[in-house]
Order: C-alpha cells, then sequence, then structure tokens
C-alpha cells in the first residue's frame, strides 16, 4: 500500500548507514553527517593545532573532503565511517601544518578571521561560563592541583609533593572535581 | 577501544596534553567520534585547562595569600624561582623613555636584591611592589603594593606576575648530551690542518660535549662555536651552541643556531626539539607570537618514537604561553 510505504520508506532509510544514504545522494544524510561528527571533528583539529580559530576553518575543510569523497564512493566499508572520518581529518590537518610551515612567521597574526559561527559562539561562551562558575567554587587548593595536572602536566605524585598532600588525596580530589564538573556539563547539554 | 578504557587510562587528558602515542591517539579520535559521552569529557577537560591556563598567574599566588601563616617559615630561603625571577628582572628592566602606546605601562621592573621588593616605574608614578615566596615547589610569590591608585597597585603587581611567569617559562633544563659508543680520549688530539672541515667540527663537538657533560657552557659554546664555523652544516653542532647560549643569558644569540638546527632537520625528534628550544628563546626573549609559532610545530610533531615527551611539554607551555599573551595584553597601553 501506498500509505505504508510512505511510512515505512524513511525508516527503512535512516536504517541504512549513513555513507550509503550519502552515495545515493540523501541530502538529509549529509546533514545529519554534519551534525553528529562536527563537534568531534572540532575537539580534534583544536586539539592537534591548539588554535581555536584554524580549527573551525579546519572543521569545514574535513566535512567538504569527507563529503566529497563519499559521495564519489570511497568509503568500502560503511561501518568504518568513524574511522574515514579521522582518518580524513588528520590528513587535512597535517596538509595544514605544512602549509603553515612554509608560511612566513608574520603572516600568522594576519591570518583572516573565519566567519563567525553566532550559536556555536554562544554555546561555548555558556560552557565556558558554567566551567569559571565551577572552578571558582573549589577551594584554591583544589584548583591549584587541577592547575599543576591538567595545565603543567605534573603527575599526581609530583602535584602531592608540591601541595604537601598525600598521592590518595590529590587523586581523590581531582577525580571528584572532574566528575562533578563532567555531569553538570553533560546536564547542561542535555536541557 | 571502550569507555572504561578511556576513563581508567585518563586518556583524555594525556590526548590534551599530546601525550599519547600515535597509534593511541588515533584510537582515541576515533572513539571520540563514536562516543558522545567520551567527546563531552574531552570537551569539558579542554575548557577546564583553558580556564586554568587564563588564570594561572592568579592562581599561583593564591596558594601562598590563603596560607599567610606560611610565608614567615619561607622568608629566609628565597626559592630558586624568585631568584631567578629577580635575577631575570634585573637584567632586563626595560628603558628609562616613557613608555609609548602598545607598550608594556612601565619604564623598568628594578629589584633591590636585599629586599623583597620591586620597584615598578608607571611613568609619573613608582609603585612598590612586595613579593612574598610560597612554599617551595609551588614556585609562586604573593604580591601587594601599596600607596598609589587601585587601578595603578593592580597594574604593577599584574606586571610583576606577568614578568615572572616569563621567568619561569623561559627557564631552560639543559637536554642530555650525546652519548657515543666508543669512549672520547682524554686529550683530544689538535685539529690538523690538512684535517677535512667535518671531521675539525666532529672533534670540536666531541670535545664541547664533554664540556657540556660537565656543564661548563661557556666553555662547551666556545668550542661549538668553532665547531660550527668549521662545519656549518652539523645540526647537532648548531642545537648545542643554541642550547649553551640560551643557558648562558644569550637568547638572541641562540635563535640563529636553533633556526640553522630545525631548518636541516636532521630527524624529526631533533628538529622537534629544535623548535621547542627555540620557543624558549623567544620567551626568553619575551617574543611571545613567536615562541607560540615554534611550540605549535613542536607539539605538531609525531610519527616518530621519543617524540611524545617534548611534545607534551610543548603543548603544556603553549596554553601557558597563549594565557601569558592573554595577560601581556592586559598590561599594555592602548595603542
Amino acid at each position: 500500500m501506498e500509505g505504508e510505504q510512505g511510512l515505512t520508506f524513511p525508516r527503512q532509510e535512516s536504517s541504512r548507514p549513513l555513507a550509503e544514504r550519502i552515495l545515493a545522494g540523501d541530502a538529509a544524510a549529509e546533514n545529519e553527517l554534519v551534525t553528529t561528527y562536527s563537534r568531534a571533528v572540532f575537539v580534534i583539529a583544536a586539539a592537534r593545532t591548539r588554535d581555536r580559530e584554524a580549527a573551525r576553518d579546519l572543521t569545514q575543510e574535513v566535512f567538504i573532503a569527507v563529503l566529497k569523497a563519499l559521495r564519489e564512493g570511497q568509503l568500502r566499508d560503511s561501518a568504518k565511517l568513524a574511522a574515514f572520518v579521522q582518518g580524513t581529518a588528520r590528513n587535512v590537518i597535517n596538509n595544514y601544518f605544512r602549509t603553515l610551515a612554509r608560511r612566513s612567521e608574520c603572516d600568522l597574526d594576519s591570518v583572516e578571521a573565519p566567519a563567525v559561527d553566532i550559536v556555536g559562539a554562544l554555546e561555548t561562551a555558556e560552557k565556558q561560563r558554567l566551567i569559571r562558575h565551577e572552578l571558582e567554587s573549589f577551594s584554591s587548593t583544589d584548583q591549584q592541583i587541577l592547575l599543576l595536572a591538567l595545565v603543567d602536566g605534573h603527575s599526581l605524585a609530583e602535584v602531592a609533593k608540591r601541595l604537601n598532600l598525600s598521592h590518595d588525596v590529590v587523586r581523590a580530589r581531582k577525580s571528584r572535581m572532574i566528575r562533578k564538573i563532567i555531569k553538570k556539563f553533560a546536564d547542561m547539554s542535555q536541557k | 577501544m571502550d569507555c572504561r578504557e578511556t576513563d581508567r587510562g585518563e586518556l583524555a587528558e594525556k590526548y590534551l596534553r599530546g601525550e599519547l602515542d600515535l597509534a593511541h591517539q588515533e584510537e582515541f579520535e576515533v572513539h571520540i567520534l563514536e562516543c558522545s559521552k567520551c567527546l563531552q569529557a574531552l570537551d569539558a577537560l579542554d575548557l577546564i585547562r583553558r580556564d586554568l591556563g587564563e588564570r594561572a598567574h592568579l592562581l599561583r599566588g593564591q596558594t601562598s595569600r590563603q596560607r599567610g601563616w606560611f610565608r614567615w617559615q619561607w622568608i629566609a630561603p628565597v626559592p630558586v624561582v624568585l631568584v631567578a625571577g629577580v635575577a631575570y628582572l634585573s637584567h632586563h628592566h626595560v628603558s628609562v623613555h616613557a613608555p609609548q602606546p602598545g607598550q608594556i605601562a612601565a619604564n623598568s621592573v628594578t629589584a633591590d636584591e636585599a629586599s623583597d621588593r620591586l620597584t615598578v616605574d608607571l611613568g609619573d608614578r613608582k609603585i612598590e611592589v612586595h613579593t612574598r615566596s610560597a612554599p617551595p615547589g609551588t614556585h609562586s610569590t604573593t604580591l601587594s603594593a601599596q600607596g598609589s591608585t587601585a587601578r595603578e597597585r593592580s597594574l604593577a603587581t599584574t606586571i610583576v606576575a606577568f614578568e615572572q611567569e616569563l621567568s619561569r617559562l623561559g627557564s631552560v633544563e639543559p637536554p642530555p648530551p650525546f652519548e657515543y659508543n666508543g669512549r672520547v680520549p682524554p686529550d683530544y688530539p689538535a685539529p690538523d690542518p690538512s684535517m677535512p672541515a667535518q671531521e675539525v667540527g666532529q672533534l670540536l663537538f666531541r670535545k664541547a660535549m664533554a664540556a657540556y657533560r660537565t656543564q661548563h657552557y661557556d666553555v662547551a659554546a666556545r668550542l661549538l662555536a668553532d665547531a660550527a664555523r668549521a662545519d656549518p652544516q652539523a645540526w647537532d653542532t648548531q642545537f648545542f651552541l643554541g642550547i649553551c647560549l640560551l643557558i648562558l643569558g644569550h637568547p638572541k644569540d641562540a635563535v640563529g643556531p636553533l633556526n640553522t638546527a630545525s631548518a636541516n632537520e636532521p630527524s624529526p625528534t631533533a628538529a622537534q626539539s629544535a623548535h621547542f628550544y627555540l620557543a624558549k628563546a623567544y620567551v626568553q626573549l619575551a617574543d611571545l607570537p613567536m615562541a607560540e609559532t615554534e611550540l605549535r610545530k613542536a607539539a605538531a610533531m609525531t610519527g616518530a618514537p621519543g617524540m611524545g615527551e617534548i611534545r607534551g611539554k610543548a603543548t603544556s607551555m603553549l596554553s601557558q604561553v597563549q594565557a601569558l599573551r592573554a595577560l601581556e595584553k592586559a598590561i599594555r597601553l592602548p595603542e
């Protein structure tokens, strides 16, 4: 029956692997791909480049490359889409570094600022406010624990020695603080 | 890879510090593309690091302020970092001309080595900043200023905090010298005029490394400079010449040899180290944009065994340099 087909067809389509739907020319699948992976790709690009502005541009480049490859059917095993996106991101970021190495140093500050994603910027600002609020609710010693461990990269043993605390105390406090922030973070994202 | 594994191994933290080897890094990235929970945790950790990095100069001073009783215990044995900071400041106090727009809002910062006071010259007024050392290891000092407006006090203490962070980040831990398979004879033959330039360079380099090992960096620097003249393309000579000059407090002179060492690209590991120490030189020169550029290069290099350590250091230093750049903006006069 036509009506039934009308109901079941999209369900069948959405249960098909994303890569196959993109290969079949499904524009909604392309949007779904971007929605699903864009945050992770941005985080990867930001972590690898340590430059959030560049990471925004690179995220776009990664999706242009991924979509082009998927439309051309270059992904053989559609179950490995995440690995494919990661591999493409790695290549795009490595190309960026090669270009950066060739560019003169003084050009770096004059790179044109990319277009601002206002919704993304607002979300990030909101997250930053939450993080700042939570961190400031911790004692200064607790903040020192996080500073020494997460920013300076010291081992827990070293942090304990520097702050004159026991290793177990440092581990427990650090773990508790991070868990608390991540939970708040998750709660905020679900709202 | 599953979530328990990433949690147990603190993989997100290691990933952000650039401490994962290439295989684990890629595996972790694939995992966060598939797992929204781990992605969220990574995102949160990254924001925590950034926030703490931005406020590092304040946090490092907080412990000692809140544990006031501690101060008196440590006033006599002034911590090494404070000494280094004071030494740095006494070497680096800037010109006596009035600060121009865009420059740091102080003519000079001078240290009175007999006391715990630093004087910040703000042009029409000099502000005395008192320093109190913190417990060893927290590498922080409490800063306070009196006898001026709140804005001037805040500006003066921020300038001193900036200079101290700069000094701390610019400090150099000498990398280990090269080890040789055979023992280097105690008496080195003098270079023979008929000897090829490359061999002369190698001979002088080995002599320099012996001096370097015993921390005679001035002797090592002279020998390495001779070695570099004999064989300018030898990256190892250029690298250790740069290191010695950095240790001896000549960051400007160190830039050339370290640049040559990184450009000659002997191996990815050596090039990575050269970029890292170039960043140290730029920090010592207070050229933070250049330091950031070099650290980005060092942090981005992967693929060879042994690169994780420098990568981790470079990543950590990069976030601190970025925070320092933000602090620098606060103490520059508007253009």
